[in-house]
C-alpha cells in the first residue's frame, strides 16, 4: 500500500489577477506553483523486493506569465506557459485518477520467475503530451465557430501549433484536435484527438500521438488509446463517470517495446465542496522484442480530489 | 492488505456518501489586492491517491 501521484505528480495553487486595460481588452498575469508530493515515488525496489517510497525531486515548478486579452483579436501570453499543443492528444471525457502508469510510479517489472527484469512500468507505458518545459510566447486565436487555432514560439528553438474543435450538435458535445510540437532538442511530437459525448451521458474518445525523434538511433514512441463511458447525475452528490480505457504504447524507451493498458474507474463528483472521489483499477502488460515473459502489473488506486 | 478487503473497504465508503445528504455549496469569498484596480483569484488543488500494486510476485 502507497500514497502517491494520481491525475497529477503535484499539488497546486495558483493566483490570477486581471483587469481592464480598453473597454475591449484585458490584462492578466498568472503564477502557479507546482508542489511536488512527499514519498510520491514508490517500488518493491529492484533488487531485494522490500517497498520502498521517495521524494520526487524537490523543487517547485513554477508557471508564471502576463497577457492581453482581447475578444476580437485573440490572446497573446509570455512566459512560463504551456505550449499550445499541451492536452491535445489527450482529450477524453472520462473521469480518471491519472493516466497510463500514474499507480505504478517506479514499480519494477517482473518475469515469469519472478526476478526483478531491469525495466519499470513507465519505461513501456505513459502518454505522450507536450508539456510545459521552458519559457515561450503564445498566442490563441477566438473562438470562430467551434475552431480556436494556437501557436506558440519555444525559448531557445522551438514551438507548437494547435487546432481544436469543440461544439455541440443536435445534443452531442463533440471535441477534435491536432497538434504539432518541436520542442527544439529533437524531439517532434505530433498527436490528436476525437471524441464526442451524448446528451445521455454516454462517451467517447480516441487519442494518438508519436514522438518523432531527429537521431536515427532513437527510438521514436508510438501511444494510442480508446476511452469510453458513462456520465451522468445518477445520485444528489453530483455526477458519476464510469470510464473504460484499452491503450497501446510502443517503443517507449526501447525499440520493440510494446505495452498494453486495460482501465476501469468510478469518479464521483462532490459538488457541494467542489471535490470528487475516484476508485480505479488498471492492468499492464508488456512485450520485448526478445520475447520476454514479463508478468503483469495491476493496480487499484482510491484517490480523493479537493479544490479550493 | 488483500486486495478485496481494499475493495470492501472503497465501496463502504461510496455508499457513506452516496446516503449522505449533500451540503450547500459556499459562494467563493472575494480576494484583496494591493492593486484595487484588478480582481484576484486564488485557487488550489490537493489530491491524495491510496494504491495497491500487485507485480505478480509483491503486493
Amino acid at each position: 500500500m502507497f500514497q502517491g501521484s494520481g491525475i497529477s505528480s503535484n499539488s497546486e495553487v495558483w493566483l490570477s489577477a486581471e483587469g481592464k486595460l480598453t473597454e475591449s481588452v484585458s490584462m492578466g498575469a498568472y503564477l502557479r506553483w507546482d508542489i511536488p508530493k512527499n514519498d510520491a515515488s514508490h517500488s518493491f525496489g529492484s533488487t531485494s523486493g522490500a517497498a520502498a517510497s521517495t521524494d520526487a525531486t524537490n523543487t517547485l515548478h513554477k508557471y508564471e506569465y502576463i497577457y492581453f486579452k482581447s475578444d476580437a483579436m485573440g490572446t497573446l501570453s509570455m512566459g512560463a506557459i504551456e505550449p499550445a499543443g499541451n492536452g491535445v492528444p489527450a482529450g477524453h471525457f472520462g473521469g480518471l485518477a491519472g493516466d497510463q502508469g500514474a499507480a505504478a510510479s517506479a514499480t519494477d517489472i517482473t518475469t515469469s520467475g519472478g526476478a526483478f527484469s531491469g525495466s519499470e512500468v513507465t519505461d513501456f507505458v505513459g502518454i505522450i503530451d507536450p508539456g510545459i518545459d521552458a519559457n515561450r510566447v503564445r498566442y490563441d486565436s477566438p473562438v470562430f465557430s467551434g475552431f480556436a487555432l494556437s501557436g506558440d514560439l519555444e525559448e531557445g528553438g522551438g514551438g507548437s501549433v494547435a487546432l481544436n474543435y469543440a461544439a455541440t450538435i443536435s445534443g452531442v458535445e463533440v471535441i477534435a484536435g491536432i497538434t504539432y510540437e518541436a520542442d527544439g532538442g529533437g524531439d517532434h511530437i505530433v498527436g490528436g484527438t476525437v471524441g464526442a459525448k451524448h446528451a445521455s451521458g454516454l462517451h467517447i474518445a480516441f487519442n494518438y500521438a508519436e514522438n518523432k525523434t531527429d537521431l536515427a538511433t532513437s527510438t521514436d514512441p508510438e501511444w494510442w488509446r480508446i476511452v469510453g463511458g458513462y456520465d451522468a447525475k445518477l445520485n444528489s452528490l453530483g455526477n458519476t463517470n464510469f470510464t473504460l480505457v484499452y491503450s497501446e504504447n510502443e517503443d517507449m524507451t526501447t525499440l520493440g517495446d510494446q505495452a498494453e493498458t486495460i482501465q476501469v474507474a468510478i469518479s464521483q463528483s462532490l459538488d457541494a465542496v467542489g471535490a470528487s472521489v475516484t476508485l480505479q483499477y488498471d492492468n499492464y502488460s508488456f512485450s520485448n522484442a526478445a520475447g520476454t515473459n514479463f508478468q503483469d502489473v495491476d493496480t487499484l488506486v482510491f484517490e480523493t480530489a479537493f479544490n479550493f | 492488505m488483500e486486495i478485496k478487503t481494499l475493495l470492501k473497504a472503497s465501496v463502504a465508503v461510496g455508499a457513506l456518501l452516496a446516503l449522505a445528504a449533500p451540503m450547500e455549496a459556499a459562494a467563493g469569498g472575494k480576494v484583496s489586492a494591493a492593486n484595487s484596480k484588478v480582481d484576484v483569484t486564488l485557487a488550489g488543488r490537493v489530491h491524495r491517491s491510496i494504491h495497491y500494486i500487485d507485480d505478480g510476485t509483491h503486493d
